[in-house]
């Protein structure tokens, strides 16, 4: 028998109306789960509906969704009513929602909560476990589908912020039944590498079903057992899964953990200059605390310490000498004159250390301050004159009569006041 | 610290002994001579943090694939 073809249109319509015409499918009552569910920017919803093994895909118009009590989302046990029918332009048949009610939590909330409450028993959410986030990474680490929205986030932004850190993307399947088991392997392998110092694990937003490996046990324990530190991202900033509570840190979504992992470039160099500011502001206060209290021992370490050094010694030789005078010289001439001797060389050892040592601390000081040695001035025709060993700064110290001392560069002349004279 | 060693250090290492000589020199009592060297460490400590900062291009992307580390493939914009 001769067939003749019909078009894709026509058999479209042929499903449609045998649908409608269906009795039973005409007004049904449905008991399932909301899941991909998405609003339409006109306020049409679209979601699907499920059980443990089967969905249907389902679209609610926004006149009927202006009616509902309650705001739907991914999850949510729900009753509907309405008609199922195809979509001529796709041929796909869906229900279309006329009324929905909320039946309570869906069972997939119901293992999270059960999962949830013996992790926490287990000891994986404890705060004393978390690891503190190397403050600046060279590799961060990210865990994730290698062709996703997620990735190429965190790669924007961490060129953005802090190019100097690489990036190693270890690919994992981040959606489906094997996703759990390959997020595990990437984790591991993160570890044994060491290549990177922290690890992004996570994916960009879906749908409760599409962020389930998240929540899986293997998942959890595998962050857990993990020595490098962990951020999860998963999904959207009102997304909440397993790995986050096990995480070293929750980051909302994974740009916002990128933002996270590495610190900003610009607060970084402000933060250099700030350094580099107190260091010239410090030592600028250090070197001119060192010249005025060089200013002000100039004198001191300067002039007298080696002096006073020297009258010291000078003193302790007289009276060796006076003792040695008195001793009887038959009996023990040969060996005082050994122990003089002896002390006379210590003595003269310990002086020429002292000078040296007055002398090289301020060698060392003037030369960081570049200041006019005094001696240097003296040399020029300056002389410091001296009364009983004090320094004269003006005449009211002086009468005449007095015997003073001048110094000049190579010695000194002992002098006597003719007259005293102030400037008018 | 010499100047060659200075060249070859990280962001982090750089600023940490940035960090802890200006808070030597903050809490004063070195000598003199010490101050004036720690200074000049300093400034040079900070020129490599400032190049660094600077002379970065763009961030190095690694996909670590079945047989080790290979250049990832740019993102599709």
């Amino acid at each position: 028998m001769e067939r003749s073809p019909i078009t894709v249109s026509a058999l479209n319509r042929y499903l449609k109306a045998k649908f409608e015409n269906d009795r039973n499918l005409g007004d049904i009552l449905l008991k399932a789960e909301v899941s991909n569910f998405k609003r339409h920017s006109r306020g049409h919803l679209y979601f699907s509906l499920k059980d443990e093994t089967s969905q249907i895909a389902a679209v609610m118009f926004a006149g009927a969704a202006a009616g509902l009590s309650f705001a739907p989302k991914d999850g949510d046990k729900v009753l509907v009513e309405g008609y199922v029918s195809v979509y001529e332009p796709s041929g796909q048949y869906q229900v279309y929602v006329q009324k929905m009610t909320d039946a309570g939590k869906g069972d997939l909330w119901l293992e999270f909560e059960r999962l949830k409450a013996k992790l926490e028993a287990a000891g994986l959410f404890r705060a004393d476990r978390k690891r503190p986030l190397p403050r600046f990474p060279a590799a961060v680490g990210v865990i994730t589908s290698p062709t996703g929205a997620a990735v190429r986030d965190v790669i924007q932004i961490i060129g953005r912020r802090w190019p100097l850190a690489t990036i190693i993307v270890y690919p994992a399947l981040v959606q489906g039944a094997e996703a759990a088991e390959s997020i595990v392997r990437a984790i591991r392998r993160a570890n044994a590498d060491r290549r990177a110092e922290v690890l992004i694990v996570g994916r960009g937003g879906g749908s409760i079903e599409d962020l389930w490996p998240f929540n899986e046990e293997a998942v959890a324990y595998a962050i857990r057992d993990s020595a490098l530190p962990v951020v999860s991202a998963v999904g959207h900033e009102t997304d909440f899964t397993i790995a986050d509570f096990v995480a070293d840190l929750r980051a909302p979504t994974p740009s916002g953990a990128a933002e996270i992992v590495v610190p900003d470039r610009k607060t970084m160099a402000e933060r250099v200059s700030e350094l580099a500011g107190k260091l010239d502001y410090v030592t600028k206060k250090t070197l001119k605390a060192a010249r005025e209290r060089l200013d002000s021992s100039l004198s001191s370490i300067v002039f007298r310490t080696p002096e006073r050094l020297l009258e010291q010694a000078d003193v302790r030789l007289t009276n060796l000498s006076d003792r040695l005078g008195r001793v009887r010289p038959d009996r023990t001439l040969a060996s005082r004159r050994t122990a003089v001797a002896a002390l006379e060389a210590r003595l003269g050892a310990k002086i020429a250390a002292a000078v040296a040592a007055a002398g090289f601390r301020y060698g060392q000081v003037a030369g960081h301050l570049e200041l006019v040695n005094p001696l240097a001035i003296m040399a020029k025709g300056y002389a410091v004159v001296r009364k009983d060993g004090r320094i004269i700064r003006t005449v009211a110290d002086v009468a005449a009569e007095d015997t003073i001392d001048v110094r000049l560069a190579d010695g000194a002349a002992d002098c006597r006041v003719l007259s005293v004279r102030k400037d008018a | 610290m010499t100047m060659e060693k200075e060249k070859e250090l990280s962001f982090e290492e750089a600023l940490k002994r940035l960090e802890t000589l200006v808070r030597e020199l903050e809490q004063g009592d070195l000598p003199l001579e010490t101050s004036v060297q720690k200074y000049n460490d300093g400034l040079i400590l900070a020129k490599r943090c400032h190049d660094l900062l600077k002379n970065a291009e763009s961030v190095v992307v690694k996909l670590a694939g079945a047989d080790g580390l290979t250049d990832f493939p740019k993102p599709q914009e």
